[in-house]
């Protein structure tokens, strides 16, 4: 070996750490303290998506209209596909480490690109299934209210489209962490 | 059984653990809490080691899984990390007084590796830490041929001592 990779490697291993060590009950610990972030974060997911769906049946009860009440359901129901839809196809993997790196970072790059597919099609999945139920609540409104419907149907549709933007860029972006993987040379 | 194989591997690799750590995160506090997820991997995983592979193998796995996902999931580092091994080139003669700095000339190397893509700064970390081709091959899943030449662009990057990145046209 010649005598620079030596020398490299020395000035390597010769420098000085925090010499940290750890109990095996802070250890412990510090395990549980992430199985509780986990969990609460899940918790706080369904819980979002339960507080949105109870509202908007709520909104349907009180709605004045069979049409805006039927607008209301059918966004609960969008509210509900749209939830399903990100826990089936976006996540991403645990660490595992009995896996080589290599398959690791395959695995990370094939979550990173459905999430990159997920976002580039928002438009599809996230924004059409609450179409049908706005449609309805504008239709609902505009028998008594023209004006505030064609306000709120011109606000509904600038939202749609930043939605639109923003999650094309974010799209633009996971690419771009995507290429900083790096394919395997 | 867990417990005193985690004590007896904490105390033969925690030094070259805590020099990965340095490679994979610049900031100080959360290189420590890099280090800290690195050992509750390490004593967790060792429920599922079965003998397949040695020892040494396993803690470098744990270790760079550990580190690959951190960096993946943090993204600020992530996108700084783009440079493969081949893109680095040699810069000019050595200073032979900063020669002698050791200091800088690992804070130079260090500069280095963090700008590298995951898989190639784990080759590099390895190869730091004394592990031949076979043993980084075996803990990346590359081929052992692949990893020498990703060490010979290694070797000629480091020739000056110093490498920086080469912007593809």
């Amino acid at each position: 070996m010649p005598a620079e990779q030596d020398d490299l490697q020395a000035l390597w291993q010769r420098s000085e750490g925090d010499n940290m060590r750890f109990s095996v009950e802070e250890l412990e610990r510090k395990a549980r303290s992430l199985a509780r972030t986990v969990r609460r974060r899940n918790v706080i997911e369904y819980a979002a998506a339960a507080v949105a769906v109870v509202g908007l049946a709520v909104r349907a009860v009180l709605a004045t209209t069979l049409s805006e009440q039927c607008g209301f359901c059918l966004v609960a129901l969008g509210a509900v596909f749209v939830a399903g839809y990100l826990r089936r196809r976006g996540g991403v993997p645990a660490c595992d480490p009995s896996v080589d790196t290599r398959s690791l970072l395959a695995s990370y790059r094939r979550a990173l690109e459905r999430q990159r597919d997920l976002l580039a099609s928002v438009g599809r999945w996230y924004l059409l299934p609450f179409v049908p139920g706005f449609a309805l609540i504008l239709v609902g409104r505009s028998v008594d209210h023209s004006c505030a419907a064609l306000v709120a149907a011109v606000a509904g549709v600038a939202l749609f489209v930043a939605v639109w933007l923003v999650n094309r860029a974010a799209a633009r972006g996971l690419q771009r962490e995507i290429d900083a993987l790096g394919e395997p040379r | 059984m867990r417990d005193a194989i985690y004590r007896e591997l904490a105390e033969e690799f925690g030094a070259s653990l805590e020099r990965f750590a340095s490679g994979w995160e610049r900031d100080p506090d959360r290189r420590r809490d890099l280090v800290q997820e690195i050992h509750v991997a390490l004593w967790r995983s060792l429920e599922r080691w079965n003998g397949d592979c040695s020892r040494r193998t396993w803690v470098y796995r744990v270790a760079h899984n550990v580190a690959v996902t951190h960096v993946v999931r943090s993204r600020r580092n992530l996108l700084r990390s783009a440079v493969h091994l081949d893109e680095l080139e040699v810069v000019g003669g050595t200073d032979p007084a900063e020669a002698l700095d050791a200091k800088r000339a690992r804070a130079r190397l260090l500069a280095m590796i963090q700008q590298l893509t995951p898989l190639d700064r784990e080759v590099v970390l390895l190869y730091l830490e004394g592990i031949d081709a076979a043993g980084i091959a075996e803990v990346t899943g590359l081929s052992a041929s692949n990893v020498a030449t990703k060490i010979f662009r290694l070797k000629r990057a480091l020739g000056g001592e110093q490498g920086t990145r080469r912007h593809a046209g």
